[in-house]
């Protein structure tokens, strides 16, 4: 790492078609770090996060992204992968025929391949799944199953974040990863979060509701709202905008 | 007049001039209507979206067995089961062991049946069948008596190989399956040099017979490959087909079936695959004549580069086919801008009490599944390469014959630019 951060986000505007959405976003993450974006909708959250991954609909104006000190947008959606950039969708998209097993064995080895690392066998690759499966309270069905084909919300958003652990990235950013979970699914999707916390993985959480954040507790917490980050502060931050709502942030901001 | 035409009968006097008379004088009528039909016409419906103008100023002729035929044939399904092999339109070897069924080249079978090969010959109105039994000399004849049930898949192999001047081969197939016996025949085409391929196979179902059709077209990339298939079935029979084309320049597949009799079904797959200037073009008709029959049929179609694909999909439901449901649907994927795909699903219905659909797609890669594989460090040509081999999948894996539909899953993904294993 180049000087210490994992992501710095400067000025950076961005617009998909004419309208223009992000309007100045600073962000800075270090090694680590637990973020939370919280904001009303439309405030720009998932065109952010989209953006980070590589969406082609999305058009950088102005503006920079660095990842570990590099320029992160003059590479394709599948570079930023192997770099370590993981988002997990707020809607994992059905794939029918291709299977889930395959799929995360392909994309594991790209990237392993990418770092100079041996790809995995199947029996390898067998061993390390069920492992990362422990905890996410998956069934071993879903591996043989077409990707997302018919599973329901939870085991979505189960499947995002086994392909997080699995993939072992430097940077994951969650969109909205706890929108349509019960409570038990949420706990067990904010547990299989956690327990991929260490000192080199910063993690980005984008969401709408403070609930996810009593699992996950964020070293720090930003207000997206209308295109810019209109307040940031620790997770006392989250608790409040709970309480008052985003009106509060709204009126302090103007 | 195409020239073809003419030069095509010009090797008709010297031909078969052993064969029994009877089956001089069908032959001859058949190369006097040939002759009077011509090439099909673009104006005919049926020939709309195909061209025959690359036949036009080629020359063809009837071939000789070559000296030495390659030892490893290009085969999507191996040599293993009872197979005969056909080269240039000539028999060349079988190995069909002990069967309790009758199997042999169709030369034995006009020496040793012959009222059923003239049966089985009819009057052709389609001017290659027409073609086809002008010439006709090599094939093989398939009967399955009743109740018997064969395990393994029958191979027939049709290879052509030439390396100067272009060759003509007109197979013909008869297969007849007695009543309530079972039974699976694959047919692959395949060969090199510049060859045309103008294949009749006639299928015959008695009651209650079930029979498995696969066949694999994958022929030089400058050959012709025109086939027609036609089937009957009894009452309550059950036929299965699958039609997967690969290679080719221009490749016609003609499927008829006849639902003659009460509750038959037929279920009909087909993929196909072409890029470069590939032509390819799906014909079928199912025509449910008795009440109580089904039909089920998905033809899938993957286009590049600036290739054509053509679907021609016919329902008739007959004033006495009450209580047949049909089900029709051709989708296609175009994955270039110069691909080119013109679908016609078409539902012709007398009878009242029917439950018939049909549907056809024509569509691109979706955007979204592409970003999210790309997303997880997938490379864009191959992420292309998984979602269009996922594509093919729904009927590949449809083939019940697991040898042949893991060397097909393979072969379509290494075709479409997918690397090795995962």
């Amino acid at each position: 790492m180049k000087n210490g951060f994992l992501l710095q986000i400067k000025d950076l505007r961005a617009r998909i078609g004419t309208e223009e959405i992000l309007k100045g976003i600073n962000l800075t993450v270090r090694p680590g770090e637990v973020h939370a974006i919280m904001g009303p909708n439309a405030s720009g959250k998932s065109t952010l996060t989209n953006l980070l991954a590589g969406r082609e609909q999305v058009e950088v104006t102005a503006g920079e992204v660095l990842f570990e000190g590099e320029n992160l947008l003059s590479l394709a959606p599948e570079e930023r992968a192997r770099r370590g950039i993981f988002l997990a969708f707020q809607y994992p998209v059905e794939i029918p025929g291709v299977a889930n097993a395959y799929f995360l064995k392909a994309s594991l080895n790209a990237i392993r391949k990418a770092r100079g690392e041996e790809e995995l066998d199947a029996i390898e690759f067998l061993s390390l799944i069920k492992e990362k499966m422990k905890g996410l309270e998956m069934e071993e069905s879903l591996l043989h199953r077409p990707v997302n084909e018919g599973f329901s919300g939870g085991e979505k958003k189960r499947n995002e974040i086994l392909q997080m652990a699995v993939l072992n990235p430097r940077l994951s950013i969650l969109d909205e990863t706890d929108s349509g979970l019960d409570i038990d699914a949420l706990r067990i999707v904010a547990n299989g979060v956690t327990r991929l916390k260490r000192s080199d993985h910063g993690i980005v959480l984008v969401t709408h509701y403070q609930r996810l954040l009593n699992y996950i507790v964020p070293d720090y917490v930003h207000v997206l709202d209308d295109g810019r980050i209109v307040k940031s502060g620790d997770k006392t931050l989250a608790l409040k905008l709970e309480e008052m709502g985003y009106g509060w942030v709204k009126e302090g901001a103007t | 007049m195409i020239p073809a035409v003419k030069q095509l009968l010009a090797d008709f006097d010297r031909f078969g001039k052993k064969q029994p008379l009877w089956l001089q004088k069908i032959r001859h009528e058949a190369a006097s209507r040939f002759a009077e039909q011509g090439f099909p016409k673009s104006d005919e419906e049926e020939w709309h979206y195909t061209s025959l103008e690359p036949f036009s100023g080629q020359t063809f002729t009837i071939a000789e067995t070559p000296e030495k035929i390659p030892e490893d044939l290009p085969l999507l399904y191996p040599l293993e089961t009872p197979n005969l092999v056909f080269v240039n339109g000539n028999y060349s070897s079988s190995s069909v062991g002990n069967l309790p069924i009758e199997i042999m080249p169709l030369q034995d079978a006009i020496e040793q049946k012959p009222d059923l090969v003239r049966e089985s010959l009819g009057r052709p109105a389609q001017p290659f069948v027409s073609l086809n039994t002008a010439f006709l000399k090599a094939g093989v004849f398939v009967r399955i008596p009743p109740k018997v049930r064969l395990e393994k898949p029958i191979h027939l192999v049709f290879y052509s190989e030439t390396h100067n001047g272009a060759i003509v081969s007109h197979p013909r197939n008869l297969i007849l399956l007695g009543e309530a016996s079972e039974a699976t025949v694959i047919e692959s085409y395949c060969g090199t040099g510049r060859y045309w391929t103008n294949a009749v196979s006639t299928i015959v179902l008695q009651d209650q017979a079930t029979f498995h059709h696969a066949k694999l077209e994958r022929e030089g990339p400058e050959s012709f490959h025109l086939q027609t298939i036609q089937t009957r079935l009894g009452r309550g029979s059950r036929f299965t087909s699958h039609s997967i084309s690969l290679g080719g320049r221009l490749v016609r597949n003609d499927l008829h079936c006849l639902i003659e009799e009460e509750g038959g079904e037929c279920t009909l797959n087909g993929l196909y695959l072409k890029d470069g200037h590939g032509h390819v073009d799906n014909q079928t008709t199912i025509d449910h004549r008795k009440p109580h029959g089904t039909s089920y049929e998905l033809y899938k179609g993957i286009m590049d580069g600036n290739s054509r694909g053509v679907f021609n999909g016919k329902i008739i439901v007959r004033p006495d086919a009450q209580k047949t449901v049909a089900r029709q649907t051709n989708k296609n994927l175009l994955l270039s801008e110069g691909a080119e795909v013109n679908t016609k699903p078409l539902l012709e219905i007398f009878a009242n009490d029917v439950k018939c659909n049909h549907g056809a797609t024509i569509g691109r890669l979706d955007e979204s599944q592409l970003f999210y594989l790309r997303s997880r460090g997938i490379e864009g040509k191959e992420a292309r390469a998984l979602l269009t081999a996922a594509f093919a999948q729904e009927i590949i894996q449809k083939i019940g014959i697991p040898p042949l539909r893991n060397n097909l899953s393979r072969f379509v993904f290494e075709m479409i630019g997918g690397g090795g294993d995962a």
